[in-house]
């Protein structure tokens, strides 16, 4: 089974090429590896996320490999939120917080 | 603590001939066509991190608008990608990667992840550029 562990960022108009720019330079400088993005299509802009994903067995899983994947994500997603928010790149809160497995 | 090597060595011996190894790094058979790609292996602090490429810099960053529609694929992508994810790395290469604590990484995940990364970089390889260069 894969478990995926999805952290929202927000929203960004990467219409706009100045957001796909500090998106890019950020995913770069802060060594963020699964930067997701997704069409929003009520507020006409991509839901960013950071996710990443963990092979589950109920046999061999350690709990410590699942608390590593939750806090590497929610730690890269908090860090990359205020890296946007410092580059004045107006994040568009977004409801709902995904969690797929 | 894993044993890395030991694994790689247990790798190489089940899945045959065809495959290289040199230390970390691997060179995958992908599909019927006799295209390949390499694996690196690397530890990073705690993780054991499985990358492959898939772009070099040059083809990401010929210029601004195709590194830009490239990323916004890239980040598109990796939403519906399971296990691997695509990103740029520091040198502006575009990259498969996955990573796992270092710790707990047994041979079956491990096998697992050097097929999937071989396929999916390979994959997308070919979609971006028909050709075979990692």
């Amino acid at each position: 089974m894969l478990v995926r562990v999805s952290s929202p960022v927000g929203g960004l108009k990467l219409k706009n090429d100045d957001a796909v720019d500090d998106l890019y330079r950020f995913q770069k400088e802060l060594d963020i590896a699964k930067v997701c993005t997704r069409y929003e299509t009520q507020h006409h802009c991509e839901r960013v996320s950071v996710e990443s994903d963990l092979l589950f067995s109920r046999s061999t899983t350690q709990q410590e490999e699942f608390e590593h994947l939750v806090s590497r994500v929610i730690h890269n997603a908090a860090r990359l939120a205020n890296a946007l928010r410092d580059a004045d790149q107006g994040l568009i809160p977004l409801a709902k917080e995904r969690i797929h497995g | 603590m894993v044993d890395l090597n030991k694994h790689l060595d247990r790798l190489m011996s089940e899945l045959g001939d065809t495959w290289e190894r040199s230390n970390n790094s691997l060179r995958a058979p992908v599909g019927r066509c006799g295209r390949h790609q390499r694996i690196r292996i690397a530890k990073k602090s705690n993780e054991f991190v499985f990358t492959s490429g898939v772009l070099g810099s040059k083809a990401v960053s010929k210029n601004a608008r195709k590194w830009r529609r490239l990323a916004r694929l890239v980040w598109g992508i990796n939403a519906e990608q399971e296990l691997v994810c695509f990103r740029f790395d520091k040198e502006d290469r575009l990259v498969g990667e996955i990573r796992h604590p270092a710790d707990h990484l047994d041979y079956d995940e491990l096998r697992c992840y050097v097929l999937e990364i071989a396929a999916a970089c390979d994959r997308l390889e070919f979609l971006l550029t028909g050709r075979d260069v990692y």
